[in-house]
């Protein structure tokens, strides 16, 4: 895994240097958004999402909605309402808030199971692979203590070192009072044509989430709070969790696309030692055709 | 010399004749139409916006002829055997558009664009991504 990330890497970064900046900002690049206009598109196809819970559930992913209006300054996107203070043609600091993403694990109508979440978070499909762990160990989630919806804010840097690439930093904090912790986001994100009329573009992403101790510990952790035997109980730690994704777009027409894509993410040991997680790698897939309205 | 006149005589028929088969042939697209709209154009605060106007539309061709003016796919009026005509209408318009005369063959015959320019240019940011968008 850790291989493929760094191949993923050098892949992106040689791409870089070997592509000058080219496109220009208009309503045809899927990167910039017109100031002011709300814009919404639909997929339909065929995914799924795993739960790397015990006992979790996969679910089956048919339509992704997806929802962004960019103001001068405000935004919000796919469930990201943010605040820039400060952009330039490189740079962008933004102010943002958002529901955190591992709860979507416990709950089936969380909105991080209705849009495609990133591999960045823990709600995404898990693969039927066991990690070995012993099964009795784990314990029954429906015996766990609610695991409730936080809110996180925060503060996000972007770097577009040119039109199709992309770095993206960001610290978050519960505003919620929920689990009390942080989370700190790193991403290179890359966008590349594989045809001259643009009709194919790849998007590659990799990147890494730390989580810190009170979060893994509020979502992951068992304890007494917890109604399972005192012997499964188990303290979160601080977290570190790898991801990579890519994304294939052919542009059908002006407003049809065929979209596929696939997520994986490597989760920290602090993570998938606790007796809730039975899967250490979480995968993500779905292809279908999205509309653009 | 008589060789010469009956050649030219020959050549001078033949050219007759051909322009007398041509004829039917010959569209009235071929006739020059001319079309003037005004005004051509509208300033609107920023783009999308609507554009309120009155327009006049005015044709001219030198033969009478069938024509139909057509804000894009939409018919506004048509005349028959006219040679020149004035049209006076309102319309509202969110972007450019175009006028065009059809004839009876439904052939643009001639075509006038009113453009809508914004006085703050359409701006465009860069996506800062959620991290659940596959778009």
């Amino acid at each position: 895994m850790r291989t493929l990330f760094y191949l993923c890497l050098l892949f992106v970064c040689g791409q870089s240097i070997a592509q000058g900046e080219s496109s220009t900002a208009n309503n045809s690049n899927p990167q910039y958004s017109q100031v002011g206009q709300w814009q919404f598109s639909i997929a339909l196809g065929i995914g799924q999402k795993s739960n790397p819970l015990v006992g979790g559930k996969d679910i089956p992913i048919y339509v992704i909605p997806s929802v962004y209006y960019y103001g001068e300054s405000i935004y919000f996107d796919d469930g990201v309402l943010g605040y820039s203070f400060f952009e330039n043609q490189r740079f962008t600091v933004s102010t943002l808030v958002k529901l955190n993403a591992h709860a979507a694990n416990f709950y089936r109508w969380h909105p991080g199971n209705i849009f495609i979440p990133s591999t960045q978070s823990l709600d995404s499909l898990a693969p039927a692979t066991d990690t070995g762990k012993d099964e009795q160990t784990d314990v029954d989630i429906e015996q766990l203590a609610k695991r409730k919806w936080a809110l996180d804010g925060g503060l996000q840097l972007n770097y577009f070192a040119d039109n199709h690439l992309m770095f993206q930093a960001r610290w978050s904090r519960d505003i919620s009072n929920v689990y009390r912790g942080d989370s700190i986001s790193l991403k290179l994100e890359k966008s590349m044509s594989l045809s001259n009329d643009n009709q194919f573009q790849l998007k590659v992403s990799v990147g890494a989430d730390w989580h810190s101790a009170n979060l893994v510990d509020y979502y992951y952790g068992v304890s007494a709070r917890d109604d399972v035997d005192s012997s499964l109980q188990f303290t979160g730690k601080s977290s570190v969790n790898w991801f990579a994704s890519t994304t294939l777009t052919y542009h059908i027409s002006s407003q049809w696309r065929a979209v596929m894509t696939l997520q994986t993410s490597k989760l920290d040991n602090n993570i998938s030692d606790s007796p809730l997680v039975k899967d250490s790698t979480i995968n993500t897939t779905f292809i279908g055709v999205a509309y653009d309205f | 010399m008589t060789s010469n006149r009956k050649r030219y005589f020959t050549i001078s028929n033949l050219l007759a004749c051909l322009l007398l088969v041509m004829s039917p042939l010959i569209s009235y697209a071929d006739e020059p139409v001319s079309l003037s709209i005004k005004p051509l154009a509208c300033i609107v605060k920023t783009q999308g916006q609507p554009c309120e106007l009155n327009v006049t539309a005015h044709w001219q061709t030198n033969v009478p002829m069938n024509l139909c003016l057509y804000q894009r796919n939409n018919l506004i009026q048509c005349w028959k055997k006219q040679r020149q005509a004035l049209k006076r209408f309102s319309i509202e318009i969110t972007e450019s558009t175009e006028f065009r005369l059809l004839n009876s063959k439904q052939e643009v015959v001639a075509s006038v664009q009113i453009a809508i320019n914004a006085a703050t240019p359409t701006r465009y940011r860069r996506r800062l991504r959620a991290d659940w968008s596959v778009f």
